[in-house]
């Protein structure tokens, strides 16, 4: 090999190393015209036919070649998500850092005028000029331990083990000023003084993948398991059949896998995103007849599944009379999908998933 | 082996190849860290963060008391040792003295925040987003070239040799250039960009600016953020203006304040509107800006004026006019937003 190309060779095997985790768009791909096919044989020439562009959808051109078609089973699937319930839990840095500008902003800005939003000897003055004798003459119920009018206020770090502005505490402290915490809680729970505001529920506690009241803060994804042990976790699918869109066979797939007892918005009419299973050779319980013969044949060249995005408002996935042999349903978030599929499936499906 | 990479840099390389800048600069990074022998699992060898340093005992976090050496000093120090006073004026890269950035503390043009994670802003990004794409996709296979249309602006085509280098027509139909709307991408989903409270008080000509003093209070109340007022630009005699008066105030929100106000109206004001059927489906500037108006007995439910109503005059609490500017690049887009946002619309859509 020439050093050039010996050159070229090492700059594209960095460029592919890289690649795994760098970001190249696929149409730069293509314009690149990088395949490692490519380089490690130097002497194939490659001939690029290119294609005339498409104006208009013609699917019956004159011109096409009676070449043999290869044999696909189209699938249809479905992406039922829940939205998040909650804000996303705050990373450390971030409560700190808001607390940080709290300060700092308490320190530029005019000073709260008490005297407008409370007139002077009603109960509702009185109420809360106890409460802010409690904080320290503080206004703010935000800030903590920390005053910003005296000499010593360039003091505004918060030491190790100060609680008194983490924002457990702050709501603590609000819902025991309005001093109506226990009316929003049940009859002889002792957890009053949030006011059954909770960010973790008792799915949460037992870990209970069945419950849309898990991981409140995260969006979760309906994902079902076959009878067959060989088969992975995977998102609902089945045949589309003849004469009927991707729309129409998702719908009929999740009434007939996960039941009809769910209040479901699809989202779009086309899909989000497809996994193109190359030479299957399992069945997966959601066949005809005809191809469940054909793929035990070996006379499938592969399956494709197009999914579509769906969003669930309310009721439950239930299996029970399913079509499909399915055994078990879940409801993950992203990284639990991860843990869950196969490389080949999650490398598909991630870009549909949003992160949080 | 070092050699050959210099005879071939990535960029002679990829020069005359059509690929996009995010991809070409990605591919001279991951060449040059390559050549440099640098390798690239170990990206945190640079980068140290303060979460992986132990913490200090509690011992020692007990005994810390930031104040205590600042007490035990006896005389006061030089105030140059604590107090920096930034130039007024940026007086270019070779002046002696500059500003600092605006986001430093001690720059002049600082002001704090955020202060908090906004729940509309949240949801905006997790779930409003990706459904508004999924919701506006077209799709184009692979080769598609839209056809082409007329140009916007047309010429001037006769024998008049007035003609010749003459400035282009207008479009048929009137003489707005309205904004393109190109297909929606993951680039360019739209959002809410700025907010514009406004209140005009018409009662100022006859009342006194006492109105107007009111009006900016609520404004500020119900917004959080400082009011500007406006004078009259031109005498109107029907309605006994005169030019040069303070009539109108407004507030312009953005980013936290701005979501933190949306979401107030949405979810506290809007369905507590009585015989209120939401806002008319026909507003809109034709550029993806929505406006409409909240009366008198509306402002009075926001809870900012509801907890503290007998702070306000009798009958001067004002009306407001609200705009929603969004990044969308039609009012059909902008209604999707708010709708997804659920801000309720009524009547005949018209585009």
């Amino acid at each position: 090999m020439a050093p050039k190309s010996r050159g070229a060779s090492l700059l594209l095997d960095a460029f592919f190393q890289a690649s795994s985790k760098k970001h190249i768009c696929l149409s730069c791909r293509n314009n690149l015209n990088i395949s490692r096919a490519r380089y490690a044989s130097t002497a194939t020439a490659q001939v690029t036919v290119e294609a005339p562009p498409i104006s208009q959808l013609s699917p019956n051109e004159p011109g096409a070649s009676p070449a043999p078609q290869p044999r696909i089973i189209v699938k249809a699937g479905v992406v039922v998500s829940r939205p998040p319930l909650t804000t996303p839990d705050a990373h450390s840095f971030d409560t700190a850092f808001y607390l940080y500008q709290r300060r700092l902003n308490e320190r530029l800005v005019l000073p709260f005028s008490q005297y407008f939003h409370y007139k002077r000897g009603t109960p509702a003055f009185e109420h809360w000029r106890t409460k802010r004798r409690e904080r320290g003459g503080i206004a703010a119920r935000d800030l903590g331990k920390y005053n910003a009018y005296t000499k010593e206020s360039w003091n505004d770090e918060v030491l190790m083990g100060d609680e008194s502005a983490a924002p457990q505490k702050v709501v603590e402290q609000l819902i025991e000023e309005e001093g109506r915490g226990a009316e929003f809680v049940g009859e002889g729970e002792a957890d009053a003084k949030l006011g059954g505001l909770k960010r973790a529920t008792e799915a949460d506690q037992s870990n209970d993948q069945k419950s849309l009241e898990r991981s409140l803060s995260r969006t979760l994804y309906l994902l079902v398991r076959n009878k067959d042990a060989k088969m992975s976790w995977r998102f609902p699918a089945a045949d589309v059949e003849v004469r009927e869109g991707l729309k129409e066979a998702a719908q009929r797939v999740l009434g007939s896998s996960c039941g009809v007892n769910m209040n479901t918005w699809f989202v779009a009419n086309h899909p989000i995103g497809h996994h193109i299973e190359q030479k299957p050779e399992q069945t997966s319980g959601a066949e005809s007849p005809e191809q469940k013969q054909m793929i035990q044949a070996g006379d499938v060249d592969a399956t494709k599944i197009f999914f579509m995005k769906a969003r669930i408002f309310a009721g439950q996935a239930d299996i029970r009379n399913n079509s499909y042999e399915l055994e078990d349903f879940k409801w993950l978030s992203k990284e639990e999908v991860e843990k869950h599929v196969t490389p080949e499936y999650w490398q598909s499906v991630k870009n549909m998933l949003v992160e949080q | 082996m070092k050699s050959s990479v210099r005879m071939l840099r990535p960029a002679q390389l990829f020069k005359d190849k059509s690929i996009c800048h995010s991809c070409r600069r990605e591919l001279r990074r991951a060449a040059s860290t390559q050549a440099a022998g640098v390798a690239d699992d170990a990206p945190g060898d640079l980068e140290s963060s303060s979460f992986n340093v132990p913490p200090p005992s509690q011992q020692e976090a007990k005994q810390f008391d930031p104040l205590k050496p600042s007490r035990q000093r006896k005389a006061p120090l030089p105030s140059s040792r604590y107090q920096y006073r930034s130039p007024r004026y940026d007086r270019g890269p070779l002046a002696p003295h500059r500003p600092p950035p605006p986001t430093d503390p001690a720059s002049r043009q600082f002001v704090p925040g955020p202060f908090s994670q906004s729940r509309l802003e949240s949801t905006y990004h997790n779930t409003i987003a990706p459904d508004f794409m999924t919701l506006t996709y077209q799709h184009r296979p692979p080769g598609f070239q839209a056809p082409e249309k007329g140009p916007r602006l047309r010429s001037w085509i006769g024998d008049n040799p007035y003609f010749a280098n003459r400035q282009l027509r207008g479009p048929r139909g009137g003489d707005v250039l309205r904004l393109l709307r190109k297909p929606i991408t993951f680039r360019n989903i739209p959002g809410v960009e700025r907010v514009t409270v406004h209140s005009y008080c018409k009662d100022v000509i006859y009342q006194g600016s006492g109105v107007l003093h009111v009006a900016g209070m609520a404004l500020q109340e119900i917004t959080g953020a400082r009011v500007q007022t406006h004078v009259s630009k031109h005498p109107e005699s029907g309605w006994g203006l005169q030019r040069g008066k303070h009539i109108a105030c407004t507030v312009d929100l953005k980013g936290e304040q701005m979501y933190h106000f949306l979401d107030k109206i949405i979810n506290v004001v809007m369905p507590r509107i009585k015989d209120w059927r939401g806002i008319r489906a026909t507003t809109g500037d034709n550029s993806g800006n929505i406006t409409f108006g909240f009366e008198p007995d509306t402002v009075a439910i926001f809870p900012e004026v509801e907890n503290n109503y007998d702070a306000y005059p009798p009958k001067l609490i004002p009306g407001l006019h609200i705009t929603i500017h969004t990044t969308a690049r039609a009012d059909k887009d902008a209604r999707l937003l708010l709708e997804a946002f659920g801000v309720p619309f009524y009547g005949k859509i018209v585009d």
